[in-house]
C-alpha cells in the first residue's frame, strides 16, 4: 500500500467515523478498499444489463382477473 | 469400563442409538465415554468453549429413565451431540467466540437447541469457532485457535472448526455448526469428516448469530452419511421465526438414502482447478472414477460466469456482516478479533448502490448455474483447492483468491452458500502428509435428498470416511487409525 489514501478511500473511509479503529486497522482497511474499487468495477462490467430484483406478487390463478 | 468407553466413541450415531435403545448402553455410558475422549483430548484439541459435564450427565440420567419407561423419542435419544457457539442456549453461556460476549448467558434457546433436546439428544458442549463465524481458520477466536486432530499445528478450518475436530476424534457423533461462505465444507474437508449444508432455510437459523443474512445457514457434521442424515430429520422443518424458513412436509432424508445413482449426470469443471494442489487433484481424479464406475455420467463443464463467484460471495457477506455487527464496531471495536474488526469496518464503506451491484452479479451467476443445471443433475470438485494449512500461516492461510476473476477453486467452494444451494463434503483420499482430502458435491435447491444420496454411494464404494487421526492411536481399541477395509 502507497502514500496517502486516495480520494475514494478518503470517501470510504468517511463512513468509518465513530468506530474506534487502531492505526494498523487503517492501513488494513485501506488495502481492503483497493481491492473493493477493483472487484466492483469488474462487477459493475459484468452486470451490466442484469435488472434489479424486485419481489413481484403474482395472482392466484393462471391468469390475471382485470376488473370491469 | 475403560474399554467399554473407548469403543462407544468409535460407534457411529446409528450404531449407539440403536444399542442405547435397546438398553444395551445407556445414555449415561455413551455420554461419560464421550466426556472421557473429550477430557483426554481437549487440551491438544481447543474444540471447545464451554463444556457442559454436568449438565450432559443429568441430561443422561433423565434420558435413561425415559426409554426405560418405554418413553423412547427416536435414534437421537441419549446421544451425545454438540453445537458450535453461534447457537443461543438458555442459561448456558452463548460467545459467538467473541469477548464481547464472553459472560452473556440467553433467556431462551434457539430453534435448533430446542430441536435437538426434543429429539433427546444430549448436549456435551460449544464448540470453539472464529468469531461470529467470520473466518475460515478457526483460529480467529477469543478463545484461542482449534487444531486440526491429524497435525495439531495445522488448522481445522473454520468457521465451524471445534465442530468438525470434536467429531473427528469421535467426542459424540453429531456436531452442528453454520455455514455462511465454506464454513461447514471446509472444516469437514481438513479434519476428514463428512459435513452437509442443506438448501437455504431447510434448518431454521432463529436464535443464532448472523453473519450475511442472505447467505447464513446452519450445518451437520457426522463421521457418515448416515448419521448426517438423521441428525438433519431431528432438526429441518419450518420455522416462522426465520423468515427465510422453508415450508416442507416431515423431514425424512435418512429412510430415503439411496446408493443407487447409475444414470444421474455429474458436471466437472476441470478449469476450475486452478491452483489446486496435485495430491487434491489426484484425489478428486479418483473419486471421479469411483462415482464414473457407481454409473454416474461424468460431463465436463465451463460456467464462465463463475469466474466471478467468489468476489460476489465476500462482497455480500462483507457488506452485510458489518451491517449486522453495527453497533457492537461503534460500541464495542476494540474488542473484536483485529482480522475480524478490519473486515467488518471495511464493509461499512460499501455503499447501497455497490451493493446492489454486488446483487446484480449474484442474479447473473445464479441464472447460469440455473442453466448449468439442466445439463447436470449435481456439481462436483474438491472441497478446497488444499490440504489444511499450518496456523503458523495466519487467517490468509487456505489460499483462496477471493478478489480475483478467474478460474480459482474458490469459486466453487463460496457457490453454494452464496446461492443457497444444498452441498456437501466427504473425505476422498489424503496427501503424502496423510492430510484429508474432501470432494463437494452440489445439488440444486431442494435437491437435498440428490445430494445425500450421491454422497452416500460414494461412502459405500470407498473407506475414506472410516480413516481416524493418528492422534487417536494412543486411545483406542480396536483397527489401527488409517486402515483400509
Amino acid at each position: 500500500m502507497s502514500g496517502m489514501p486516495s480520494e475514494s478511500y478518503s470517501r470510504r473511509l468517511a463512513f468509518l467515523e465513530g468506530i474506534d479503529l487502531e492505526p494498523s486497522d487503517r492501513e488494513a482497511i485501506v488495502a481492503e478498499f483497493e481491492d473493493f474499487d477493483r472487484v466492483l468495477a469488474e462487477l459493475e462490467a459484468f452486470s451490466e444489463g442484469v435488472p434489479w430484483l424486485a419481489q413481484q406478487a403474482q395472482p392466484p390463478g393462471p391468469d390475471a382477473q382485470h376488473g370491469s | 469400563m475403560h474399554s467399554m468407553a473407548l469403543d462407544l466413541c468409535e460407534k457411529s450415531l446409528a450404531e449407539l442409538s440403536r444399542l442405547i435403545a435397546g438398553r444395551k448402553v445407556s445414555s449415561s455410558e455413551a455420554i461419560e465415554a464421550a466426556l472421557a475422549r473429550l477430557e483426554q483430548l481437549e487440551g491438544k484439541l481447543n474444540a471447545f468453549i464451554t463444556v457442559l459435564a454436568e449438565e450432559a450427565l443429568e441430561a443422561a440420567r433423565r434420558a435413561d429413565d425415559e426409554i426405560a419407561a418405554g418413553r423412547y423419542r427416536g435414534p437421537l435419544h441419549g446421544v451425545p451431540v454438540s453445537i458450535k457457539d453461534m447457537f443461543e442456549m438458555a442459561g448456558v453461556r452463548t460467545t459467538g467466540g467473541s469477548k464481547i460476549l464472553t459472560n452473556w448467558r440467553p433467556e431462551t434457546d434457539s430453534a435448533l437447541v430446542e430441536r435437538i433436546r426434543a429429539s433427546g439428544a444430549i448436549i456435551l458442549g460449544k464448540t470453539n469457532l472464529d468469531e461470529f463465524g467470520h473466518g475460515g481458520t478457526s483460529t480467529l477466536s477469543h478463545f484461542g485457535p482449534v487444531h486440526n486432530p491429524w497435525d495439531l499445528e495445522r488448522i481445522a478450518g473454520g468457521s465451524s472448526g471445534g465442530s468438525a475436530a470434536a467429531v473427528a476424534v469421535g467426542i459424540g457423533p453429531l456436531s452442528y455448526g453454520t455455514e455462511t461462505g465454506s464454513s461447514v465444507r471446509r472444516p469437514a474437508s481438513y479434519c476428514g469428516i463428512f459435513g452437509f449444508k442443506p438448501t437455504f432455510g431447510i434448518i431454521s437459523r432463529h436464535g443464532s448469530f448472523r453473519g450475511a443474512w442472505s447467505m447464513d445457514h446452519v450445518g451437520v457434521f457426522a463421521r457418515s452419511v448416515e448419521d448426517a442424515a438423521v441428525g438433519l430429520d431431528a432438526v429441518a422443518g419450518f420455522d416462522p421465526r426465520d423468515p427465510a424458513s422453508v415450508r416442507q412436509g416431515p423431514a425424512e432424508y435418512a429412510v430415503h438414502l439411496s446408493g443407487d445413482i447409475a444414470g444421474l449426470r455429474i458436471g466437472v469443471m476441470r478449469g476450475f482447478l486452478e491452483g489446486a494442489e496435485a495430491a487434491v487433484c489426484a484425489a478428486f481424479e479418483g473419486a471421479l472414477e469411483t462415482l464414473a464406475g457407481l454409473g454416474a455420467e461424468i460431463r465436463e463443464l465451463d460456467v464462465p460466469d463463475l469466474t466471478y463467484a467468489a468476489m460476489t460471495s465476500m462482497m455480500t457477506s462483507t457488506a452485510e456482516g458489518a451491517a449486522n455487527n453495527l453497533q457492537w464496531l461503534r460500541e464495542r471495536a476494540g474488542d473484536f478479533q483485529p482480522q475480524v474488526r478490519r473486515r467488518l469496518a471495511s464493509g461499512l464503506a460499501i455503499t447501497a448502490s455497490e451493493y446492489l451491484t454486488v446483487q446484480r452479479a449474484r442474479h447473473r451467476i445464479r441464472e447460469a448455474v440455473r442453466e448449468a443445471f439442466e445439463q447436470v443433475d449435481l456439481l462436483v470438485s474438491p472441497t478446497t483447492n488444499r490440504t489444511a494449512p499450518l496456523i503458523s500461516a495466519g487467517p490468509r492461510g487456505n489460499g483462496d483468491e477471493t478478489f480475483r476473476v478467474g478460474h480459482s477453486q474458490a469459486n466453487l467452494l463460496r457457490l453454494p452458500s452464496m446461492l443457497g444451494l444444498p452441498a456437501c463434503s466427504t473425505p476422498c483420499g489424503v496427501d503424502p502428509r496423510g492430510l484429508p482430502v474432501g470432494l463437494q458435491l452440489v445439488g440444486r435447491s431442494f435437491a437435498d435428498q440428490t445430494v445425500l444420496d450421491f454422497a452416500y454411494a460414494y461412502q459405500s464404494a470407498t473407506d475414506w470416511h472410516t480413516r481416524r487421526p493418528p492422534l487417536l492411536e494412543g486411545a483406542r481399541v480396536g483397527p489401527r487409525a488409517g486402515s483400509s477395509q
